[in-house]
């Protein structure tokens, strides 16, 4: 804990501390959307970013946001409703989610979709259902896009400043003890004092870039890949734990399922299982149901030999793909060789060096089940959570994607209440310190839905921006 | 068959270039290391050789120190039969003929013959394209330039190059050295994780050749001078007739230069 008054100033320089009314720590979704938010709301904004850029993990990001009851859906006949994400969040995260950030989700998702689209958001035109859904509600964006268009629309108001390469290193309590009121910021080769006298908002990711944080949590991650932005680090975590905050959700730290374990080039997840591909082992076998949320698939690929294993599928599944979504976009990476294609599944398993007898017998008694409608060893129903019939994989040519874990994000981290303030260890609010993003735990629980990570992002940082604007945060 | 592989790694130009020595050894451990695309090419032209017949051993063969171990078991990760880095201290690689001699004599103390040698067609950051002749004629073998493409037909193994014209397809009996550059064809494949896992753990030889004499000595390995350019780049922007306009009328005095 650094009090604003040890807080390093040279009284000459008038640089060496500014005031403001909100404070955003962080320029991915979370960050822009406060800050576009605060500012339509009149607060003078300041957004500091560690990195040269903004975006951070939200701009490498899948580009899905998962919404219910949207326009796009019901265009596309899909029915969907707040009553139906809720009971789906609640049960892909197992019920270790929060109840009350969960409804906040789902109370601010649909407003918060109407107002990205008023703010020039480009949604694809259809949605696909994915991990945890059990209606088709990942909406499709640009990740990279929708951050800048809303920075630019920030900027515009003349409300909203950023500063890039500039690290917020320690907050500061006024007096010492009192409401969380200005952050101690390394920038530009010098050390400043920023004041915001309506809130400050850590909206400064996870720590999947910080091997260290992971392993104190999740050793079991140790070999698994990590994709994220470059200042994900778990800064804000830190900065917030220093002053007592609570944190949940490190237990369920998962790699996300289908990262080609050898490609350097392209690194989001293939999830060919979700239409209709099984998952098996390096000998042949299937070890899951392949409906599950892709976090509970890492977990089971990451036990299986080599923590690697193969999506394998047909040409029917194959054609199946769409190439709008980039999980379910097969045909590049059929294009970009990374599949493996054979005429027979037993010149497939050569290739992959699986034993040939395993695979077949594997693949066979998989039809079975489909035709029977049970799947006697894991109990598979769906495509993907409660959505979609299975299909056989018969029809040649036969294909095997190799997968692994990867983490993208760490999905846990401070306990918030409904308005998005940081709680202590006993429950009560940290006056003046709001968090959004990926550094909030409690939404997601022990799984993740499709689109809820980013989605959340600009949801909760929305939903904090509103808390600063009404004086809540102090 | 029994297959030679010879590669050699360049500087990964996604990373900024390190120039701290003129020492060529020097220089590559200052800087990351990857397969260039004609590595790529030969490796690949190996396992599709091995694809047609079963009973094909690949040897494979890095060139370099000990920073170039990680593309050791990067090759090995493709389930060859043996690894090996030649150790380059000895190599005098920014001359072409003694570097020749040094991956020849290499070649000789194998344990067994290999029928085919396949090298990319530039060898290293520091070959421009003469290392593989140089080395056939080190060999006293043939030279197949330029191979692009490798099928058996029958028990003879076809290796395939675009003429200026037409395809051209050898028939080879062995031994030979191929120099190989890249193609849509043979863009090497994704290891297995399994192998790569396994090759993580595997050990190799480190082989060693007398030092050759150069016939020139290295004085200095120095940045590339900057050029610069003689106006700054730009956009033509307006209507597509505009642009068209303004890029035919930049143009025009080129013509003249014809």
């Amino acid at each position: 804990m650094t009090s604003i008054r040890s807080a390093s100033r040279d009284p000459d320089d008038a640089t060496d501390e500014r005031e403001v009314d909100f404070l955003v720590v962080g320029a991915g979704l979370a960050g822009v959307s406060a800050a576009l938010a605060a500012a339509e709301a009149g607060l003078r904004t300041l957004v500091l970013e560690k990195q040269p850029e903004i975006g951070g993990s939200s701009a490498m990001s899948g580009g899905c946001l998962a919404f219910a009851g949207t326009d796009i859906q019901r265009a596309n006949g899909i029915e969907d409703s707040d009553a139906l994400l809720f009971a789906d969040l609640r049960e892909v995260g197992r019920f270790e989610n929060d109840e009350a950030t969960v409804r906040a989700y789902v109370e601010e998702q649909l407003s918060t979709y109407a107002w990205l689209r008023a703010h020039g958001a480009e949604f694809g035109s259809m949605v696909e259902a994915a991990s945890g859904q059990s209606a088709p509600r990942s909406h499709i964006v640009d990740p990279a896009d929708l951050v800048r268009s809303l920075w630019a629309r920030a900027k515009s108001t003349g409300a909203v400043r950023l500063i890039t390469s500039a690290r917020a290193a320690r907050l500061c309590r006024e007096g010492g003890g009192g409401p969380v009121a200005a952050v101690e910021v390394d920038g530009d080769g010098r050390r400043f004092t920023v004041r915001a006298s309506r809130g400050i908002l850590l909206a400064s990711g996870g720590f999947a870039g910080n091997p260290g944080l992971v392993h104190r949590f999740a050793p079991q991650y140790d070999e698994a890949q990590f994709v994220c932005g470059a200042g994900s680090e778990g800064d804000g975590l830190r900065m917030a734990w220093s002053l007592g905050a609570d944190f949940r959700d490190t237990a369920y730290i998962k790699g996300t399922y289908g990262k080609h374990p050898i490609d350097e080039t392209n690194h989001h997840a293939c999830l060919a299982v979700y239409k209709g591909a099984i998952a098996v082992n390096q000998n042949g076998v299937r070890y899951v149901d392949e409906s599950i949320s892709y976090k509970l698939l890492g977990d089971a690929c990451m036990a299986q030999p080599f923590a690697s294993t193969y999506q394998i599928l047909d040409r029917d599944i194959l054609e199946s793909g769409d190439d709008r979504v980039r999980i379910l976009d097969f045909q590049r990476r059929l294009e970009e060789g990374l599949f493996i294609e054979a005429d027979t599944l037993e010149a497939l398993a050569e290739q992959a060096e699986i034993p040939a007898d395993a695979l077949a017998q594997t693949v066979a008694r998989y039809n079975a089940f489909v035709a029977r409608g049970a799947d006697d060893d894991f109990g598979r129903k769906h495509l993907v959570h409660n959505h979609g019939a299975l299909r056989k994989i018969e029809r040649a040519p036969f294909y095997a994607y190799p997968s692994t874990a990867v983490v993208f994000g760490t999905y846990c981290g401070l306990c918030v209440d409904r308005s998005m303030q940081v709680l202590d260890v006993f429950g009560a609010p940290i006056p003046g310190l709001l968090a959004a993003g990926e550094v909030v735990g409690g939404l997601h629980g022990a799984a993740y839905m499709t689109g809820s990570a980013l989605a959340k992002a600009a949801i909760f940082g929305r939903i904090a921006a509103r808390t600063a604007a009404e004086g809540g945060a102090r | 068959m029994k297959v030679a592989v010879l590669l050699a790694g360049v500087a990964d130009p996604r990373h900024p270039l390190t120039l701290r020595s003129s020492r060529p050894p020097e220089i590559r451990r200052d800087n990351p290391l990857v397969f260039s695309p004609f590595d790529e090419a030969a490796l690949e032209l190996a396992l599709k050789i091995r694809d047609g017949r079963r009973d094909t051993a690949i040897t494979a063969i890095v060139a370099g120190g000990a920073e170039s171990d990680a593309l050791v078991r990067k090759a090995a990760a493709h389930r060859l039969d043996s690894v090996a880095r030649l150790e380059s201290e000895a190599l005098a690689i920014w001359d072409v003929g003694a570097t020749a001699h040094g991956l020849a004599e290499a070649l000789r103390g194998l344990a067994t013959r290999p029928d085919l040698v396949l090298i990319g067609r530039e060898f290293g950051d520091f070959d421009d394209g003469a290392l593989a002749p140089c080395l056939a004629a080190a060999l006293g073998w043939p030279l197949f330039d330029l191979a692009q493409f490798a099928r058996w037909e029958g028990d003879e193994l076809i290796l395939v190059r675009d003429g200026r014209s037409a395809e051209e397809r050898l028939g080879l009996r062995p031994p030979w050295v191929a120099s190989v550059t890249n193609d849509r064809r043979n863009r090497l494949r994704h290891p297995l994780m399994k192998n790569v896992m396994e090759a993580r753990r595997r050990g190799f030889d480190v082989l060693t050749v007398a030092p050759v004499v150069p016939s020139a000595t290295l004085k200095a390995v120095a940045p590339a001078r900057e050029r610069t350019r003689r106006e700054p780049c730009r956009f033509l922007t307006g209507s597509v007739e505009n642009q068209v306009a303004e890029l035919a009328a930049y143009l025009q005095p080129w013509r003249a230069l014809r």
